[in-house]
């Protein structure tokens, strides 16, 4: 018979927030929609126009007179670009990172977010963008302020030795 | 060891003879191929079925309606239901010539912290499986508990229950535990499917799905296997299947990525669904003062204990999203709130008053307080913060490996809501998948359009 590993594997992950990870050289591009009957078809004419471009976007954000998203700052000008071709005009920011807060099921997770802000806060970080799915939280900050943010993320969190 | 194969049975496979004699042919099938299988059972049946787990919940919980009961007695009268599930699976299979040996969870070996009703499996010692299976019997384990680990300032041996998926994470950690040759979670369905088959009819069975796929798949909505099960199947690298108890169709093979047989890179899996929820949108114009804001509103709801989820921000506002259970607490919270905000970074004294204000019918408190900040208006700037509140809605999402670098999925999802007059709310993206908020009303034609769009009916991964 094979043996077995006895006694103290640790079967299940840890539950929490369990790594912080920075992406840096990205932007935010932020395009004026209007809040009237032709909404639909100008966001229509952005997202067929960046397709066409073939520029992948992220963060995909639609607010009441505006969408944002992020790109990767190497195709910001074919973003920009692309943008001005549906019609439409683009005001990007760049040299942003965007900050992963990792964390198994985080929707169920009461007070990560607000931990999160506060720390990005405390690291003297201003938060651009944000998005989440059911295993991240994602904001987006200067990219000057992405060390100091991680470091203060990483305390917050009880991660300093795991993740470095 | 290489010949275990870990069988688990959910509620619907263990609910009348009929099933279970369908279950115990699984079994002696794997027996037949000169594999040894180790059985784990849910309770019988769902809410209503006398030994379901949420029949046994709710006699504690009748006992006095005014009263909570604790939650070690809870998880003693919930870990019944696996129990007598696994003594009736085990006789099933006696009767029908098998050598069975029903075991509980700490006869099992499995090992838990004290989070009682959720807790987490710090180890399986299973020295009293081996020994069945060395008898040539089939070990019947009972899913979904395990009891505390002796030592330390824990209580010896308590009755602990998993919460959430807990029988599939039994068997992916007995599967682990075992170095099983794979894992086998048979449900009512024929594997994991490309929508809910009960809105799509024609919903295709992958035959081939990567673990990060099924991640996103469960998460997002699909009941089909447990994600922490499915997690450790993937970090002890324990190949695991998704099967019907009542079809001889093969399944699906959770794999890993770059694994064999090797799904396309960059695909769209299937179409899911989830919650139900109601979006705020709050509008801020102070850019400068627009943070602080922000942050009390999330300091506000992490005391109250509301998640929020599809959190976003534009120059002047805030949005994000809420389960509707928790809709009226979220809204008495903001309703009414004021937020003072200082003239200088050490906000003394304030200069402005914040005061959060939703339409007629929801805005009792700001009614309320806004006529008491005028005397104060002569020296602070009393701003209201006009809010929105979009109530029904809940999340379509479209499973896309890959789309981070392959332009054009969110124009497709885009132009097939629009082109049925189906309002997008709000979009969520990860590195797996792009999910939307819809009108509840509009679920079922968004999921079915979407199936379509992306040509999921009929694929075979």
């Amino acid at each position: 018979m094979d043996s077995i590993p006895q006694g103290h594997l640790s079967f299940e992950r840890e539950r929490g927030v369990s790594g912080i990870e920075i992406s840096p050289g990205v932007a935010h591009l932020t395009v004026a929609i209007g809040d009237g009957s032709g909404r639909s078809g100008q966001l229509s004419k952005l997202f067929q126009s960046l397709a066409k471009a073939a520029v992948p976007i992220f963060l995909i954000k639609l607010h009441a007179t505006s969408a944002t998203f992020a790109v990767e700052t190497a195709s910001v000008d074919a973003a920009v670009a692309a943008v001005s071709a549906s019609g439409l005009r683009a005001a990007s920011r760049q040299g942003l990172a965007l900050v992963s807060i990792h964390a198994s099921n985080v929707r169920d997770l009461t007070g990560v977010m607000v931990k999160a802000v506060d720390a990005l806060h405390e690291a003297g970080a201003r938060l651009y963008g944000a998005g989440d799915s059911h295993s991240s939280i994602q904001c987006l900050i200067e990219g000057s302020a992405a060390d100091r943010s991680a470091a203060r993320l990483r305390r917050t969190f009880g991660l300093e030795r795991a993740d470095g | 060891m290489a010949d275990i194969v870990v069988q688990k049975f959910g509620g619907t496979s263990v609910d009348r003879d009929e099933h279970r004699r369908l279950a115990a042919r699984k079994v002696m099938a794997v027996r037949e191929a000169g594999m040894r299988p180790v059985v784990v059972v849910s309770a019988i049946g769902r809410r209503g079925a006398p030994y379901a787990t949420d029949t046994l919940r709710d006699c504690l919980n009748g006992i006095d309606p005014s009263f909570t009961p604790n939650l070690r007695e809870m998880d003693v009268m919930m870990a019944c239901g696996e129990l007598i599930s696994t003594a009736v699976m085990a006789v099933t299979l006696q009767s029908m010539g098998v050598p069975a040996v029903a075991l509980s969870g700490g006869q099992a070996g499995i090992e838990t912290d004290t989070s009682f009703g959720s807790a987490r499996i710090l180890g399986v010692t299973p020295q009293a499986i081996l020994d069945a299976v060395e008898r040539n019997e089939v070990p019947v384990v009972c899913g979904f508990q395990g009891v505390t680990r002796c030592g330390g300032l824990a209580p010896h041996g308590d009755i602990t229950t998993l919460g959430r998926g807990g029988s599939d994470t039994t068997a992916s950690a007995l599967g682990a535990a075992l170095h099983a040759a794979r894992v086998e979670i048979y449900t009512d369905v024929d594997g994991v499917k490309t929508a809910d088959p009960d809105m799509v009819p024609n919903a295709a069975t992958l035959d081939v799905c990567t673990y990060p796929e099924l991640f996103e798949i469960t998460h997002l909505g699909a009941q089909v296997v447990h994600p922490r099960a499915a997690e450790i199947a993937m970090d002890y690298g324990i190949p695991l299947w998704v099967k019907s108890t009542f079809s001889d169709h093969p399944g699906t093979c959770i794999v890993p990525e770059g694994g064999e047989p090797s799904p396309t890179q960059s695909r769209v899996t299937g179409i899911t669904h989830s919650g139900r929820g109601v979006f705020f949108r709050i509008q801020i114009d102070n850019e400068v003062h627009k943070p602080q804001i922000e942050q009390e509103v999330y300091r506000l709801m992490g005391r109250a204990g509301i998640n929020m989820y599809m959190v976003s921000f534009s120059e002047n506002s805030l949005s994000f999203a809420v389960n509707r259970d928790l809709y009226h607490r979220a809204q008495d919270l903001l309703d009414g709130m004021v937020v003072p905000i200082g003239s200088n970074p050490n906000n003394q004294p304030a200069s402005h008053f914040y005061i959060f204000k939703f339409a007629k019918g929801l805005d009792l408190a700001y009614s309320a307080q806004r006529p008491l900040l005028r005397p104060v208006e002569s020296f602070i700037e009393v701003v209201d913060v006009p809010g929105e509140v979009f109530e029904n809605v809940t999340m379509v999402s479209v499973v896309a490996s890959g789309h981070r670098h392959t332009p054009g999925v969110m124009s497709a999802i885009f132009e097939t809501l629009d082109a049925a007059g189906i309002p997008i709310i709000q979009v969520a993206d990860s590195t797996m998948s792009i999910s939307c908020l819809v009108p509840e009303a509009n679920l079922e034609q968004a999921v079915r359009l979407l199936h379509d769009a992306f040509g999921l009916s009929g694929t075979q991964a």
